[in-house]
């Protein structure tokens, strides 16, 4: 819900990568208008807190990213992005692309904006972060599910039973050490590579 | 030698449905022009104000505000009550660095560096309406507004401070700005049906004499059940009549009741110009403020340069009627004294709450039900009944 968003804004800490001039004092002080605590500095910084909510950043169509610094690479803690041109030629924008930035304002900075921009940038942060570990979850489910399978065609091979009695098998295993139908399929399948070993 | 004046452009509508309100600001605007020209202007100057009628229409504040800019040379001007007009004027004194005076109430997430808003803003009326409302007279509330921006904005920020504060809102209903008692009528009985314990009305314009007198003709009780608002000021219960308006509420930085000497003389010089049974208000008085404020500024800086006139504006103290007032550097809106209104028998409103220092505007506050300053209000009746 965007109320949320917006409630969540005043405890929001907001670093502006920007020279210190009128434009960069100016995104500052609307940015404290709205209510958020925020600091600026100039160059682009190696290091970020790792408390930092948000990050405006300056794209200088000059000077594109020859090494981006860690804090945008990264997976897990990224800040939210928002990217701040003065063109809209094709290579500010290749570098806007690889930033991932969540959301672009142009200069001259108009106050006007800069509030819809920072509540859609934060939708799309939260959603990538739910997406991603949506996707980290499932990879791992896939995983699993792909070990029991193995570990159920191993039982059928070495014991000549059907899918369901190894299936049933590892599924009691289970029930008797409290463990999951992955973690013994798991154990099944290391198993079977040690024996692989050892009959070579 | 004939000195010139200091023109200025001056936008509030003499027809059209919030007429009654705005002739309140254009007759304040004019009367602190006129103050201040008896005293022999500003630096000998007189001020001039070029008016116009834009008809509560937001097209016709566009192109007037355009026309004083381009063809008048009038940079500076004092204007709006309806958001949607206001909305409408900003990207010209943007587009042309001009610099609007806006003395209205609003609703707040807004800031133009071409705007001085001395008018309230939520942290300053809704937060501390809601507060009372709760404590006097239960958590129940129906919304009533006339359609568009500023009630939707106003009843979703009344709503969210309820929600945070154990109160509910029981209906949400919308009439146009140019209502007939047919609109109004199934509200009403709705309303008998639901019974809530206040009314939240967001009505403006000659719509709310209508809204007011349909709940005195249906025969309610506003010591039961009253109308609350931050629109009713002074001229809409004179336009419904006392005994239509006597015992609801309102929540606004003035009243005419204010007992300052700075206040004395404003409605003193009031009703001497425009008659006796004329009422100052909330936005007359920001209107009548800012020109004085104005005029201090010309004084000091000598000039009508929109960035030399703003820069100098920003911080500034003043002594307004309703009290001390500041405009706020950080955002341009202005520190104000929110107060708590309820309509006498004899029309007036009695001042019921009001807070012990001005409070700071924060348009983009969110989180207003839980908000410190709200234990800043003084009561002066414990209970109603």
């Amino acid at each position: 819900m965007a109320i949320e968003i917006l409630k969540d804004l005043r405890k929001l800490k907001v670093l502006v990568v920007h020279p210190n001039d009128e434009q960069g004092s100016g995104i500052c002080q609307h940015i404290e208008r709205i209510g958020c605590k925020v600091c600026m500095v100039w160059p682009c910084p190696k290091h970020i807190k790792s408390n930092t909510d948000v990050v405006f950043l300056q794209t200088l169509q000059e000077h594109p990213f020859t090494e981006k610094p860690y804090w945008l690479t990264e997976e897990k803690n990224s800040p939210t992005i928002i990217a701040i041109v003065d063109y809209e030629n094709p290579t500010v924008l290749q570098t806007v692309y690889e930033l991932g930035a969540h959301a672009i304002i142009n200069t001259p900075i108009r106050p006007f904006g800069l509030l819809a921009n920072l509540v859609i940038a934060r939708a799309h942060w939260r959603k990538e972060l739910v997406l991603g570990s949506r996707v980290q979850k499932l990879e791992t489910k896939i995983r699993k599910i792909h070990s029991v399978e193995h570990a159920i065609a191993i039982l059928e091979r070495a014991n000549n039973i059907s899918r369901e009695q190894a299936y049933e098998f590892i599924r009691s295993k289970a029930m008797e050490r409290r463990l999951t139908t992955e973690d013994i399929a798991q154990e099944i399948v290391a198993a079977d590579k040690t024996l692989e070993v050892n009959v070579k | 030698m004939i000195k010139s004046s200091w023109k200025v452009g001056v936008l509030f509508s003499k027809t059209g449905v919030t007429s009654v309100i705005e002739k309140t600001q254009l007759n304040a605007t004019l009367l602190a022009i006129r103050e201040i020209n008896a005293q022999g202007g500003v630096h000998g100057r007189r001020i001039k104000p070029i008016v116009y009628d834009p008809q509560s229409n937001p097209e016709n504040f566009r192109q007037l505000a355009k026309r004083l800019i381009t063809k008048d040379y009038a940079n500076i001007i004092f204007g709006c009550y309806m958001s949607s007009t206001r909305k409408a004027v900003l990207p010209i004194v943007e587009d042309y660095n001009a610099l609007l005076w806006y003395p209205t109430l609003y609703e707040g997430f807004e800031y133009s560096k071409n705007v001085i808003y001395t008018g309230a803003v939520p942290n300053q009326n809704s937060m501390f309406l809601a507060r009372y409302l709760l404590n006097q007279y239960g958590n129940r509330f129906y919304f009533v507004g006339s359609n568009y921006i500023y009630p939707y904005e106003s009843n979703r920020i009344m709503k969210d401070i309820l929600d945070s504060t154990g109160g509910k809102v029981v209906a949400e209903k919308y009439i146009p700005l140019d209502t007939t008692n047919e609109d109004i009528a199934p509200i009403l009985l709705d309303i008998l049906e639901k019974r809530p314990n206040v009314i939240f009305s967001t009505i403006v314009g000659s719509a709310t004499s209508k809204f007011y007198k349909s709940y005195w003709s249906a025969g309610l009780q506003p010591r039961q059940m009253p109308i609350a608002s931050l629109t009713t000021s002074e001229a809409e219960v004179t336009a419904m009549g006392y005994e239509v308006g006597a015992g609801h509420i309102t929540a606004a930085p003035y009243f005419e009741t204010v007992d300052t000497p700075t206040n004395h003389k404003f409605v003193k010089n009031y009703k001497a110009m425009f008659g006796a049974s004329q009422c100052t208000n909330a936005c007359a008085e920001a209107a009548y403020f800012q020109i004085h404020l104005f005029a201090d500024i010309i004084s000091r800086v000598g000039t009508l340069d929109t960035d030399i006139v703003r820069t100098a504006t920003l911080g500034t103290i003043f002594d307004a009627p309703q009290g001390t007032i500041q405009i706020d550097p950080d955002n341009n809106h202005t520190y104000l004294w929110p107060k708590i209104g309820r309509v006498n028998d004899k029309g007036e409103f009695q001042i019921i709450a009001e807070t012990d220092s001005p409070v700071k505007p924060d348009p983009y506050l969110v989180d207003l039900g839980s908000d410190k300053s709200l234990n800043r209000m003084k009561y002066f009746e414990s209970e109603l009944n």
